[in-house]
């Protein structure tokens, strides 16, 4: 069965173009732009592993004190919102993708994928509302 | 944290493995098993590394 007959009368030819015929016919509906995000999001993770680390090291088993003051240095505080945001996204796009290829039932799918997002969302924003009070001193 | 630092770098190196298949490079057999060897022994080798370096440091502070 090719897609000419299951999207197009079989009696007459489509001008669709084949690309046309299969977009957003993918297992999530909406095109390539999450297979992209999740390109970029690694990319910029990848990138940003090793100062985070770094930063991550400079932490370890010292004081509130001292890793609000380390936190309270601007490029450091960037450094780790930025990982949290792609990290996020990244966790987020990965998930969803695994539901939509193997949650069949559509409103199970459907409710995964909302239930997905809030505990994505929850997860970046109370990471990011750490290192801000931290970084911030309050 | 030794696990999850050996699931993340693993995950990175498989996701840099994905950027390689992405490029266009790396899809002969022996690529592909050297590639998938090389994210799991280096996945391994570098979580080993990185508790090093961060027992160096002062980890056990």
């Amino acid at each position: 069965m090719s897609f000419d007959e299951s999207h197009g009368s079989p009696t007459r030819p489509s001008m669709r173009t084949p690309l046309g015929r299969v977009r957003n016919l993918g297992a999530a509906h909406s095109g390539t732009s999450d297979f992209w995000r999740q390109r970029i999001t690694g990319v910029a993770m990848t990138l940003l592993m090793i100062p985070a680390l770094v930063i991550i090291m400079m932490l370890l088993g010292r004081n509130q004190v001292y890793v609000a003051q380390t936190l309270s240095s601007i490029p450091v505080a960037v450094i780790l919102l930025l990982f949290i945001f792609a990290s996020a996204w990244h966790m987020k796009i990965g998930m969803q993708v695994v539901i939509e290829d193997y949650v069949h039932n559509e409103k199970l799918k459907l409710t995964a994928i909302m239930l997905n997002n809030f505990f994505s969302a929850a997860v970046a924003l109370a990471s990011t509302y750490a290192v801000l009070k931290l970084s911030s001193g309050v | 944290m030794f696990g999850y630092t050996w699931a993340l770098m693993h995950h990175m190196l498989s996701g840099i493995r994905h950027f390689v298949w992405d490029l266009g490079y790396g899809f002969k057999a022996n690529e592909r098993e050297a590639l998938t060897w090389g994210a799991l022994i280096g996945g391994i080798a570098l979580t080993v590394l990185i508790w090093i370096i961060a027992y160096a440091n002062g980890g056990g502070r």
